[in-house]
């Protein structure tokens, strides 16, 4: 059988896997899915602008709070449907992005950085400290988005969002837009010289990322029912970092794969209680410092020594 | 003197005492910046250690309060030349792309490393530090309690020293030449990839004395730093990056605004000041008041 055929049979069993999967994984299993779903939406886009284009953002769990508060005030103080909820978080986000984006735009490198971080911890304070509108550390209480405790309909949808978004990130990824925000990402200068709008074209990354972020941050608002400052915390931008990391940072497939590894290693590391974090931290750290392209690299680098050994025995 | 004007000057001093704190925490930064070109984003976590290793010695061991510190000192300076000689060298090889974006990665991840890691060593709860001395001291417009004002006074000595450090002996020399073209320092004979533990150790044990300085007002916790991570990180900011001078002055600047901010706005959103001044340093003056100046 040619590899060809052989991963055309990988995908439509991951696809039939997928496609079934809570009439199989049982309802635990399906509500870690979901949530490692989410993070496939909040990870990739992240990628888009950090991997892809350079720009280096610890906002990204700013916009996915955003967009998690939005929808959430829009359904339980105006009284409006989940979904329409959801536009407004995504709108949310994306307006926030542009607007950090705007700010860094006379920005580079470490500048760049200290901005994003400096405004996601104002953020959280600002969250923390208007407790009229979002009820400080405390929460808000969410609308959720279907009747019911089933958790297959919210399955589907994260799944359908999930695959939109991933569309989406795809084709701009191969498109000149793409390869724009790469130029970008290797040498701005030489880009702008090259005639590329460096504004238009950062404000178009930071705007759609932070719109992806608050759109999964919409939904699962609507899901757990309940939105925190917690999800704009350094924890949870480390989480997004983790997973990039894990996963192979500035390559389509990496987060994809990182978000689900570490949702689901998360999952079976909570038998570790408070030393849970600190060994997360070290497990980012080890895997930065023994293989910085992430568990991708890694794989192909076993696949390319595994052919190597294999070419002797053939001659 | 008018009551008001009274008020206003007292908060003033008060910021400029906590300014000098600050000065010490901003200037490691600069350090580091200067040497590697990386924002050391576990800053806040050195300050905590710093904190946690004052409370050790000064009241599990003993130690004078002040000796507590220059210990303080020392066990961060190793830990943060070991740690960068371990995790932050390697990236500088040549293999990877963008080598200062994975460091900054990493200090991040170290952060987070540091932050959760002391919450099973020493639990979450609030611990103090002996305080350096007893009683206030009347400042003409204000009282200030006699440990924060001995730390700013330790702070202003630490500071000078470093400056004198950097500006006099064959080491800072070899620092300030490699902040300003780090190739060129190379080829003159300076070891630089020796350099950057050493000068990453000086850094954070700038931050590690930050923390034992304030380790008996502002109580030592796991996420204690973050607060004073983000102040350095505005003070960077708004002094320009890599400036000794603008570190310095930066720090007091802060501090002020700070203190001025609670007296004319909220006390709440204090620690969201540094935000608004980074905004408006960055929109004004992207390059810092002291921009461009080498260390």
């Amino acid at each position: 059988m040619s590899s060809k055929a052989v991963k055309r049979a990988a995908g439509i069993v991951l696809l039939v896997a997928l496609l079934t999967l809570p009439f199989w994984a049982g309802v635990y299993w399906t509500h870690v899915s979901i949530l490692s779903l989410y993070y496939v939406i909040v990870v990739s886009s992240w990628n888009l602008l950090v991997g892809y284009t350079g720009q280096m953002s610890f906002a990204q769990v700013s916009f996915s709070s955003l967009g998690g508060y939005a929808s959430t005030i829009m359904a339980t103080r105006l009284g409006v449907h989940p979904v329409l909820g959801m536009v407004v978080g995504v709108a949310a986000g994306a307006i926030a992005g542009y607007l950090l984006g705007v700010l860094c735009l006379r920005m580079r490198g470490v500048y760049h950085s200290l901005a994003t971080l400096a405004f996601a911890e104002a953020f959280r304070t600002v969250l923390n400290l208007e407790y009229k509108v979002t009820r400080g550390s405390l929460g808000l209480l969410s609308v959720p988005l279907f009747p019911g405790t089933s958790k297959v309909p919210y399955y589907f949808t994260v799944l359908g969002l999930a695959a939109c978004t991933l569309f989406i990130l795809d084709r701009i990824i191969r498109s000149p837009v793409g390869f724009t925000l790469q130029a970008i990402r290797e040498d701005q200068t030489a880009a702008s010289v090259a005639g590329v709008p460096l504004a238009r074209f950062k404000l178009f990354a930071f705007s759609l990322t932070a719109g992806m972020a608050g759109l999964g941050g919409a939904f699962l608002s609507h899901y757990i029912g309940v939105v925190t400052p917690d999800w704009a915390t350094q924890n949870a931008m480390a989480f997004i970092l983790a997973m990039a990391i894990m996963g192979g940072l500035g390559t389509f497939v990496g987060p994809i794969v990182g978000a689900v590894t570490v949702q689901f290693l998360a999952e079976y590391l909570r038998v570790l209680g408070r030393y849970y974090m600190s060994f997360f931290g070290l497990t980012v750290l080890l895997m930065l410092r023994f293989a910085p392209g992430g568990l991708l690299a890694v794989f192909q680098n076993l696949r390319a020594s595994w052919a190597r050994r294999r070419q002797p025995a053939r001659e | 003197m008018s009551e008001g004007l009274k008020l206003f000057l007292s908060y003033v001093v008060s910021g400029l005492v906590i300014g000098n704190v600050y000065g010490l925490m901003a200037l490691g930064l600069t350090i580091i910046l200067g040497v590697m070109k990386i924002v050391n984003f576990a800053h806040g976590e050195f300050y905590m250690l710093g904190g946690y290793a004052a409370y050790l010695f000064s009241i599990k061991l003993g130690v004078s309060p002040l000796l507590s510190i220059v210990a303080a000192m020392v066990i961060v300076f190793l830990i943060g030349a070991f740690v960068e000689r371990a995790l932050l060298t390697p990236f500088y090889g040549g293999k990877l792309d963008r080598p200062s974006d994975y460091a900054l990665l990493m200090t991040f991840a170290l952060s987070v490393f540091l932050m959760n890691v002391m919450i099973p060593i020493f639990g979450p709860y609030q611990k103090s530090a002996a305080p350096l001395a007893q009683g206030s001291v009347n400042l003409g417009v204000v009282q200030v309690g006699a440990t924060r004002l001995l730390a700013s006074l330790v702070a202003i000595l630490l500071m000078a020293l470093l400056v004198v450090v950097l500006k006099r002996t064959s080491l800072g020399v070899a620092l300030r030449a490699i902040a300003q073209d780090r190739d060129a320092a190379a080829v003159c004979g300076i070891d630089v990839n020796r350099m950057n533990p050493v000068a990453f150790g000086i850094g954070t044990a700038m931050a590690a004395a930050a923390g034992a300085l304030l380790a008996p007002t502002f109580l030592v916790y796991p996420a204690c730093g973050t607060l004073a991570a983000s102040k350095a990180n505005a003070i960077l900011v708004l002094g320009g990056m890599g400036s000794v001078k603008g570190a310095i002055i930066g720090a007091l600047l802060l501090g002020v605004l700070e203190a001025l901010g609670v007296l004319f706005l909220t006390p709440g959103y204090r620690d969201v000041y540094g935000f608004i001044v980074i905004v408006l340093v960055l929109l004004i003056k992207p390059t810092g008041l002291f921009g461009g100046q080498e260390i």
